[in-house]
């Protein structure tokens, strides 16, 4: 794999304003960087920031601080209305909940058409018509399907269309978040292989979103873990699931099942409590080539024994 | 694959579920939005006979004023206080018969009165019956009811006043319908003006949120919290009672409950993934509003709207009952039942008509109304 980078964010902090005193961080300080054509995993627990870093990557929201680079565009600092134009069609979104991601008045085809309007890509209705159908076919479903509305479709389906919608601007980069744990088990995998394919066929770049590491260790090549605003680990796949070394990652590792009845009757799950270990000086350290953890000095010794 | 699970026999095993596309296939007819409304509409029959009501009562507020030749404020003092009289239908009571009840000393003393009291000659007495003897009543008189025959009386022979005249003999049938006519025309005029100013400053509100929506909501609590009567008359008093100055008034207060819903819908919706999915293609402000926004309020603004207009046009008849309405010859049907008040007991059928007609308009637009919001949106559904 060639180690460009696509994205870099750097120390992005998102911090929301929820009374006159109080404040959220939902994001707060985080750092790393994806490189062209992998599939970037980030896990964590519901509510630890995970959706709103991927909002603010895509500027659905202004960072409260930091920095996030997109092939070499300072993406908050740019205020030219051609980079965000071309910054919009580049990089794309996959959302959660299928049930609210489509507009229930919209037909398919005028969903799928939405950015191409926007974009003024295709101006001949019979060019529209030609590309609604491919790209309902690339995604899998009929083309028949164009003229209907959202809510006559099954969760998988409109989780296809949702695909679709950020394919017709021919995206490089993808950020999907959680974008089957509102699905069937049964549909979840459907909807990774098409991702899959997709990402073969268009030279895609995922940042993909997950609350639990149980298939995103598949898909991904590097998974990031974040604890309420944090990433506490960062390494490939492979030596994350193999090697971790953060508790919190261990914890999420332990809530993984196995079709295994034996494993199963004896598997333990495993707590993690912020408290048994320094959370206050830790930092980001790189403990071997591409493995970094969130710890101190100490923890970083220990780690580099193990 | 694993080769443990090749072991199976496929004889004894029978596909149950379709494969691939056939399952992905729709199988209802497709239909818009709208279309699915108007069906569950339609078999909704409380909001058909609604619907039916209203349109039969708008059909004759314009049309029955032409249907005779007299005019809403043409007073003819001679013709005053004649009841109800059709031809052809007079097996209904509208044969121009009215009963006086009157009391004497004797049943004949009592006739004699009554007579005299109404300037009627005695040939037009077409019953007397008594009602009343002087032990059964308080004091002491007998009370008798006289039918008169007040159209040959007053020489109006040929002259038939289908909803009967007021007390300046000015024809009812035509002041009742151009009467509806005004109140529909406030009802509507202020559930339009309601729903311009609701919908914008609800909009606008929860749409930029933040320090924008604190001011414009405090400013609706401000406004809400004056009595709305309070503000209506010092409107009215400020400006000439007339059809803008009620309307005015009306809309004043009245566009707050249209502004709430639309923020609340407003608020709820520009969070949802659809509009961040827009937003993150691109979108402008103008095309989340238009697109995304709009289309996904109109249902719930229509609905409001459907329940201001009753109200509005109470609302209207209140103001007229309690004497800040519309002033002579123009007539609301709140002026009309306010001045029929005055003599229900001896003239009842001026009281009758538009009391029934406001009433049909109301339960009618209700009805509808709530048939709409079964239609529109089946999640608001009780
Ligand atoms: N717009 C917002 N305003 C205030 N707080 C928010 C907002 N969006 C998210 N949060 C808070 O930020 C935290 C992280 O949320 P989120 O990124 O949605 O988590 P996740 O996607 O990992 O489940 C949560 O505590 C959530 O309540
Ligand atoms: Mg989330």
């Amino acid at each position: 794999m060639n180690k460009e980078k696509i994205l870099e964010v750097k120390n992005l902090k998102q911090h929301f304003q929820t009374g006159r005193k109080s404040v959220v961080k939902a994001v707060d300080g985080i750092s790393f960087d994806i490189y062209r054509g992998e599939t970037f995993g980030l896990v964590g627990e519901s509510g630890c920031g995970k959706s709103t870093t991927g909002r603010t990557i895509i500027r659905l929201y202004d960072a409260t601080s930091g920095e996030v680079t997109f092939n070499g565009i300072d993406v908050h600092g740019t205020k030219s209305k051609k980079d965000l134009k071309k910054f919009n069609r580049q990089m794309q979104m996959i959302f959660q909940d299928p049930y609210a991601s489509l507009n229930p008045r919209m037909t398919v085809k005028e969903i799928i058409l939405e950015g191409i309007q926007i974009h003024g890509l295709i101006k001949s209705e019979t060019e529209k018509m030609e590309r609604v159908e491919a790209l309902l076919e690339t995604v899998g479903l009929n083309k028949e399907h164009a003229t209907r509305y959202p809510h006559e479709f099954s969760g998988g389906q409109r989780q296809r269309i949702g695909i679709a919608r950020a394919l017709a601007v021919d995206p490089e980069f993808i950020i999907a978040d959680e974008p089957i744990s509102a699905l069937d088990v049964s549909i979840q995998a459907q909807v990774v292989n098409l991702m899959k394919e997709l990402q073969e066929e268009h030279g895609l770049t995922y940042l993909f979103i997950a609350h639990d590491l149980s298939m995103v260790k598949y898909i991904s090549d590097r998974i990031a873990v974040m604890y309420f605003g944090k990433i506490v680990e960062l390494a490939d796949s492979e030596e994350l699931y193999k090697n971790p070394l953060h508790p919190y990652t261990n914890s999420l590792l332990s809530a993984i099942p196995l079709p295994d009845p034996d494993f199963e009757r004896t598997r333990e799950r495993t707590i993690y409590d912020p408290t048994q270990h320094d959370t206050e000086d830790a930092e980001f350290r790189e403990v071997k080539p591409g493995h970094w953890v969130l710890c101190t000095e100490e923890e970083y010794k220990a780690y580099q024994d193990k | 694959m694993d080769d443990k699970n090749k072991q199976y026999d496929p004889e004894k095993f029978k596909q149950v579920h379709l494969k691939g596309d056939d399952s992905e296939k729709l199988s209802r007819p497709q239909l818009s939005y709208w279309k699915d409304a108007w069906l569950r509409l339609g078999k909704n029959k409380g909001a058909i006979s609604g619907l039916v009501v209203l349109a039969f009562i708008i059909l004759i507020a314009f049309l029955g004023p032409l249907l005779n030749d007299y005019t809403f404020d043409d007073a003819d003092y001679d013709a005053a206080y004649l009841p109800p009289k059709v031809q052809g239908m007079e097996w209904l009571g509208l044969d121009g018969m009215q009963t006086y009840e009157v009391e004497g000393s004797s049943e004949q003393d009592a006739i004699d009165r009554g007579l005299e009291g109404y300037e009627i000659e005695e040939q037009y007495i077409q019953n007397t019956e008594v009602v009343l003897t002087p032990d059964e009543s308080e004091n002491g008189y007998y009370t008798v009811a006289m039918e008169v025959d007040v159209y040959a009386a007053k020489g109006y022979d040929n002259e038939h006043f289908w909803f009967g005249t007021d007390s300046m003999g000015r024809d009812l049938w035509t002041r009742i319908w151009k009467g509806t006519q005004i109140s529909l025309y406030i009802g509507f005029l202020a559930a339009m003006i309601d729903m311009v100013i609701g919908v914008l400053y609800g909009g606008i509100s929860g749409y930029y949120g933040g320090r924008t929506d604190n001011i414009m909501q405090r400013i609706i609590e401000v406004l809400s919290g004056i009595p709305n009567l309070v503000v209506v008359i010092l409107m009215i008093m400020l400006l000439n009672p007339g059809i803008i100055a009620i309307t005015i008034a009306l809309t004043i207060t009245g566009w707050i409950g249209m502004a709430r819903i639309v923020r609340g819908q407003v608020l709820k919706l520009k969070n949802q993934e659809f509009i961040l999915a827009a937003r993150s293609l691109g979108s402008s402000d103008k095309r989340i509003l238009m697109k995304h926004l709009i289309p996904n309020v109109t249902s719930v603004i229509i609905i409001n709207t459907m329940f201001t207009i009753p109200s509005a046009i109470f609302f209207e008849a209140f103001l007229s009952f309690i004497g800040l309405g519309l002033q002579p010859p123009y007539a609301s049907l709140g002026t009309l039942i306010d001045t029929a008040f005055d003599d229900y007991r001896v003239y009842p059928y001026m009281l009758l008509f538009p009391a029934v007609i406001i009433s049909l308009l109301m339960i009618g637009f209700n009805i509808l109304a709530d048939g709409l919001r079964d239609a529109l949106d089946p999640k608001m559904r009780k």
